[in-house]
């Protein structure tokens, strides 16, 4: 019995004794990005990526590619519930090691919660008796976040109706949503600038179910008073099979499209800056609008230096994109320059190199 | 019958009586409108593309679903990134469009036996019989694209086979070219470009067994499964005709 008794309670002190294991990952000390191309960036895709190891890895790697400035993807569906409670540990990873990192974040929000929008809708859909909710979200996103989100992109891709949940929009739509989200991130924190646009390349004509020429979208986005409602504005330009050289014209799908968003900023008297979110080319074996792996790089490095050269007015260039957690097993995992293995693509050293980063 | 048992009779009931309808739902509504409507993004040959009208692997064999199933096919067309979206608000009925099986999305939408391995497949010379599968490629020289999938898997091979020399070529072709002329011991190339090149060039094989597998798959929202049964259904059939494999040849060879 006494036997029994000791067995015990020794049994109990090693139980007792036992302690959560200490974190395996920490943040670790303050890294600055050592890059001679200080417009470089990258879109990461750490949204639906769990592992703390690997968000800390794969923004290692970008400070390492000699990047300065990453753009990531926060969805406020994932983050808030119908209580208004937000789970904040997600973004508190990646925004907590992007900054330790030393590396500039710009953030883009969007998805709407289903406690935010009808039944039967995607997440993509967002009506106008929402804006208000999303215009919260986003400034309480601002202001935890001070100090280590430079820039928010309110939306994406507005011009194209899949990304209304395939409901009709218009840039006035868009422009009051941009308006109200200015407003309260402003009032928490002024230093956060507010991007717009982020707009999708694409020729689709008035009335078209689809979306809405690009080029049009950001007139009547202006015409509306944008202006007014944003402190830069957000492009997504592609190169698809065009080296970036090629003149930029209305008609055509181009890297140098962007340059058209310039004149029509200028046009409606805006001088404000102008931030690459997304831009690059693809190089899948099959997909019509992909190049040679060996061009992709070739017009990669190109594309960077003719923007350095030609349009002091872009704060940054990101291509879209560095690796996503795991493989979307389509042609959008040509656009990746580390795979989700983190095997770094040859694309990828080409940019270290062009960086003046030492791989180790 | 206690009171517990009668209830769990009327559950059954009414799953049987309810649950199936809405099991039934796209089926019967395909059925009666006498038309099924297939969405695919039209940029990737040679499965689907909308370039000198809609035609690939993927339009013939929505074709021939449409007519095992006894109705028309109507195309929609989307963007890559709008497809699964327009599957779940129903813009389509099934999402035909070379889309690999991704377990992500396995909450809200089910998948089809696949019809095709897209993967990486080595490619060797065919007067060979050295080296068949990479395990053997043991101080071999693998060509492959620069910055490929194939490149990539020939990285993560390295740390598997010793002394694996990699030689990397501007394109497939070029790749292909080197094993055809004995400068290389084998190529590791995707299934399409493999097969593609191999027609047109004689001596050269694509090794059986496959260096990575990228199933193709139909797409279908999750509560629409007698609809899947029934894909699944004419896709076996497709495949015992050997109708399934003229298809693709009739692309690929």
């Amino acid at each position: 019995m006494i036997k029994n008794i000791i067995r015990l309670l020794f049994v109990a002190s090693i139980l007792l004794s036992i302690k959560p294991a200490p974190d395996l990952v920490v943040v670790g000390p303050p890294q600055t990005v050592d890059s001679n191309i200080p417009i470089l960036g990258v879109h990461t895709r750490l949204t639906d990526e769990v592992e703390e190891w690997k968000i800390k890895r794969s923004l290692e790697l970008v400070r390492e590619m000699g990047a300065t400035t990453i753009v990531e993807f926060f969805p406020w569906a994932y983050y808030q519930d119908d209580s208004g409670q937000v789970a904040w540990q997600h973004p508190d990873l990646v925004i907590e090691h992007a900054h330790a990192q030393g590396l500039n974040v710009i953030a883009r929000i969007g998805l709407t919660p289903e406690w935010a929008r009808p039944e039967e809708t995607t997440l993509n859909y967002l009506g106008r008796e929402s804006y208000a909710d999303f215009a919260s979200f986003t400034a309480q996103f601002a202001e935890r976040y001070q100090g280590k989100v430079s820039a928010i992109i309110v939306w994406n891709e507005p011009n194209l109706a899949f990304e209304w949940g395939y409901e009709p929009t218009s840039a006035a739509d868009y422009t009051a949503l941009l308006a109200q989200t200015k407003q309260a991130v402003t009032a928490v924190n002024p230093d956060v600038l507010i991007l717009g646009g982020a707009l999708a390349p694409t020729l689709e004509p008035k009335g078209s179910p689809w979306g809405l020429n690009d080029l049009i979208y950001l007139e009547e986005m202006y015409a509306a008073g944008a202006a007014d409602h944003m402190d830069g504005l957000a492009v997504h330009t592609y190169g698809f099979k065009f080296p970036p050289e090629t003149e930029p014209a209305p008609d055509l799908l181009n890297f140098r499209r962007y340059e058209l968003y310039r004149d029509i900023m200028l046009e409606y008297g805006d001088d404000g800056p102008v931030f690459i979110t997304e831009m690059g080319w693809n190089d899948h074996p099959r997909w019509t609008r992909a190049v040679r792996p060996g061009q992709r790089i070739e017009y990669t490095l190109n594309s960077i230096e003719l923007v350095q050269k030609n349009s002091p007015w872009v704060e940054s260039a990101a291509i879209w994109m560095f690796r996503t957690p795991a493989p979307t097993k389509s042609y959008m995992d040509a656009y990746s320059l580390v795979t989700p293995e983190f095997i770094e693509k040859p694309i990828y050293t080409a940019l270290q190199q062009a960086a003046g980063v030492s791989s180790e | 019958m206690n009171q517990l048992g009668w209830l769990a009779w009327l559950c059954l009931i009414g799953i049987a009586l309810f649950g199936c309808r809405g099991d039934n739902q796209t089926l019967d509504r395909i059925q009666a409108d006498g038309v099924i409507r297939v969405g695919l993004d039209p940029t990737f040959p040679p499965f689907e593309n909308g370039d000198g009208g809609l035609h690939g692997i993927d339009v013939d064999l929505a074709e021939a679903i449409g007519r095992e199933l006894g109705v028309r096919v109507e195309f929609v067309l989307f963007g890559y990134d709008g497809l699964y979206d327009a599957l779940q608000i129903g813009r389509c009925d099934i999402l035909l469009s070379a889309l690999i099986v991704d377990v992500t999305k396995t909450k809200d939408f089910s998948y089809s036996e696949p019809y095709f391995n897209a993967g990486q497949f080595l490619v060797l010379r065919e007067d060979q019989n050295e080296a068949t599968e990479l395990a053997d490629f043991e101080g071999k020289t693998l060509s492959v694209e620069t910055g490929s999938a194939g490149h990539v898997a020939a990285i993560s091979a390295q740390n598997r086979v010793r002394d694996l020399v990699i030689k990397t070529f501007p394109t497939p072709d070029d790749a292909m070219w080197t094993v055809l002329q004995g400068e290389t011991d084998g190529a590791i190339i995707d299934q399409v470009n493999a097969k593609l090149y191999a027609q047109a060039h004689s001596g050269l094989v694509l090794a059986p067994n496959p260096v990575t597998v990228e199933p193709y798959a139909i797409v279908t929202r999750k509560d629409d499964g007698a609809l899947q049964r029934e894909l699944d259904r004419i896709l076996v059939g497709l495949e015992q005709s050997g109708e399934l494999n003229s298809i693709v040849s009739r692309w690929l060879d």
